[in-house]
């Protein structure tokens, strides 16, 4: 693809998109840790945006930085040893790492909440449960203990858990791990966010629970209109829950696709490898394609392109330089980061 | 299915279970008197062939890490069979019967591989003598040789031999499944309980684990129980798959007529609430309400009805008997057709 024809594209789509003021905007972040081995890059660069209502998927192994660059927006990276080394995190237009510390209290939990994917260890233990999701709505909407419980019990009401009344008293350690996560989902949705991120929300879950999970969150969603950034390594649950997918590979966005156009036809090498690892795409007994290698440290990306080493397709141009996000059509919305696209259409 | 009461027959199976059980006590007050019973598993007849893979399926709690793990004797049985023949030409032999002396000399045949290999590996201990310790334990091999061998099992399961120097925080999840696997293929084992080995494995790391734990089981002829409840995996390597539900098996057979013709209503229910990788086929589930009932307290009759859209009256008194709907084929459900007519 020619320069011209690259700019174009974005302008094109930029026309397109920017009709709609997108709620989150990361741009070009960089979120680094100091370590003993050096600077580990665990974001580098990671530009996405989210639209009102809109659920995006973020998809990749660990260690690919799709939980950093959550924790970045939610300001939830410790530091030391972490640090927002360049870029803009934008939220409804504002530039949410130029606000100090104490306005931000206003947003987390308000109007970006978060689930995680433990509820054990995010939930606290001597508290009831009640208390737990009585906190924000205390916090943030000044409502007194008495009209706080009542919103408490609502909410349960809300995420599915039988007898409220009663479960609002119990603590954590008596409910089962689906119950725990439906508790943290009324925690997160006390407040009604604009932007809700779900981070593995479903991982320590049966399947059974996770599909009742996952009809809960998009159920709320509809109801709320509110954004989701759905970050998972599993991506048939992607498939079944998110408008638009960005791929991460080694602290870097490498695809960013409309759900039904990256499931028709993935275009990143990498992108290709992780669908045709996925056992319940495979023929039964015919061996799995797996990705060879591993995902690299963050301390020692290689060169040029991250995925270059683990790459059939991989030329001396992988190596010397690094190949940007582009458009694969003028004013689509598909964008892939490879030097060699039309050899990858033949892996 | 087989009934075959086995002796020198080459198509006998490996193992053959016959009313699996293994309860828990429940303990309460001063004096820990036992005020009933859990029973985790409830109950299991199966057959495992040579070189075949049969998956145990379920949500959490369903009884199947108990009942992999009652299998090998890490648990004492409640009750139950498991005749076991090494060999085909012999007369099996009833693991649960052995003295401890004989069920000792037999371990070296069946192992078992856990899902986090960081938890079941002594991080004290270099992956090359928690390599070698079996081997020693059972004198399979004089010490002068031992670290050619552990070079060689490193090697099969796609490690250099080299690492057998390093402790396991130096590697990577995938990797230290690898050495989980070199670990429990040492003694040369007929068998191997994978307690949801690939599970906490990153998607390319796990076809690669996959894909060596098939490799072997062409080689070596091992045989796997799998235990998982990612139904994907167990689609694409299994052989058989038995479904269970709170301590019993509610359907068994192939695994082509458990995914493409499930009969039970769990397991319908089971299979449609995997999300496919195709965002075409969104949302075609079957709802089951609530989660899995208290195993100290099961539901009378069929323990799913409470859970289950059909359940009648008789449900709700009466355990359903198996029903064969085909070769290999069984659910125990009131309300599936027996496969009597279909299949004449």
């Amino acid at each position: 693809m020619s320069e011209a024809n690259k700019a174009q594209g974005e302008e094109t789509r930029d026309q397109i998109e920017g009709a709609r003021e997108p709620l989150l905007e990361l741009r070009d972040l960089a979120t680094w840790f100091r370590t003993d081995e050096g600077i580990a890059k665990a974001v580098d660069g990671v530009s996405y945006k989210i639209h009102p209502g809109e659920t995006l998927g973020l998809v990749g192994e660990s260690g690919s930085g799709k939980s950093v660059s959550a924790l970045s927006i939610m300001r939830l990276v410790p530091s030391p040893p972490g640090f927002v080394e360049r870029g803009g995190i934008f939220f409804k237009g504002e530039s949410l790492l130029s606000i100090p510390d104490e306005d931000f209290r206003s947003i987390r939990g308000n109007e970006i909440a978060m689930i995680f994917q433990e509820p054990m260890t995010a939930l606290n233990p001597v508290y009831t449960v009640g208390d737990q999701v009585m906190e924000a709505v205390i916090l943030h909407r000044g409502l007194d203990r008495a009209a706080a419980r009542e919103h408490a019990i609502q909410m349960l009401t809300k995420v599915g858990i039988p007898s409220p009344e009663t479960r609002v008293d119990t603590y954590p350690h008596e409910m089962s791990g689906g119950m725990r996560q439906r508790v943290m989902i009324a925690i997160a949705m006390s407040c009604d966010p604009a932007l809700l991120i779900a981070d593995e929300p479903t991982t320590a879950l049966d399947v059974t629970i996770q599909a009742q999970i996952l009809d809960l969150i998009l159920e709320l969603q509809q109801q709320a209109g509110m954004s989701v950034l759905l970050i998972t390594h599993d991506l048939a649950v992607v498939a079944e829950t998110a408008q638009h997918v960005a791929v991460m590979y080694a602290g870097k966005v490498v695809e960013y696709a409309s759900v039904e156009d990256l499931f028709a036809q993935p275009r990143h090498p990498y992108s290709i490898g992780l669908f045709r690892s996925l056992p319940d795409l495979a023929k039964q007994g015919k061996r799995l394609t797996a990705i060879p290698g591993m995902v690299p440290s963050a301390t020692r990306f290689p060169s040029g392109c991250r995925f270059r080493p683990r790459c059939s397709i991989a030329t001396d141009l992988c190596a010397s330089s690094e190949p940007p996000l582009v458009s694969l059509e003028a004013g689509g919305v598909h964008t892939v980061a490879c030097h060699h696209l039309e050899e990858a259409r033949g892996l | 299915m087989s009934d075959l009461v086995n002796s020198g027959n080459a198509n006998a199976p490996l193992l053959e279970v016959r009313g699996l059980k293994k309860y828990f006590p429940v303990r309460k007050g001063l004096f820990s008197r036992v005020v009933g019973q859990v029973k985790a598993v409830d109950g299991l007849d199966f057959t495992l062939g040579r070189g075949e893979t049969m998956s145990l399926v379920g949500e959490s709690g369903c009884g199947k890490t108990t009942a992999g793990r009652t299998l090998l004797r890490l648990l004492a049985p409640t009750a139950g069979q498991v005749l076991y023949s090494p060999n085909p030409e012999a007369a099996p032999t009833d693991i649960f019967k052995l003295p401890a002396a004989e069920m000792r000399a037999l371990r070296p045949d069946l192992q078992i591989i856990f899902q986090d290999p960081y938890a079941s590996l002594n991080p004290r201990m270099t992956v090359g003598n928690a390599i070698a310790e079996p081997l020693l334990v059972h004198k399979v091999v004089s010490a002068s040789e031992v670290e050619d061998r552990v070079a060689g099992l490193l090697e099969r399961v796609g490690l250099r031999p080299d690492v057998a120097n390093r402790f396991p925080h130096e590697f990577s999840g995938g990797q230290r499944q690898r050495v989980g696997i070199a670990r429990a293929l040492a003694l040369g084992p007929k068998l191997i309980i994978c307690d949801e080995a690939v599970s906490a494995l990153d998607v390319s790391i796990q076809a690669q684990v996959i894909n060596l734990l098939k490799d072997l089981q062409d080689e070596f002829g091992i045989s796997y129980i799998f235990i998982a409840h990612d139904l994907s995996v167990v689609r694409y390597i299994s052989d058989s798959v038995a479904v269970m539900y709170l301590g019993r098996i509610v359907e068994s057979g192939t695994a082509q007529q458990i995914f493409d013709d499930p009969q039970h209503p769990y397991t319908r229910a089971l299979l449609s609430a995997i999300p496919h990788a195709d965002p075409s086929k969104r949302g075609e589930r079957i709802p089951m309400t609530g989660e899995i009932p208290s195993p100290i307290h099961p539901p009378s009759g069929c323990h799913f009805h409470t859970r289950c859209a059909l359940a009648e009256d008789r449900c709700r008194s009466e355990w359903p008997a198996s029903v064969a709907l085909g070769a290999g084929h069984q659910a125990a459900c009131h309300l599936v057709q027996s496969a009597g007519t279909e299949e004449a």
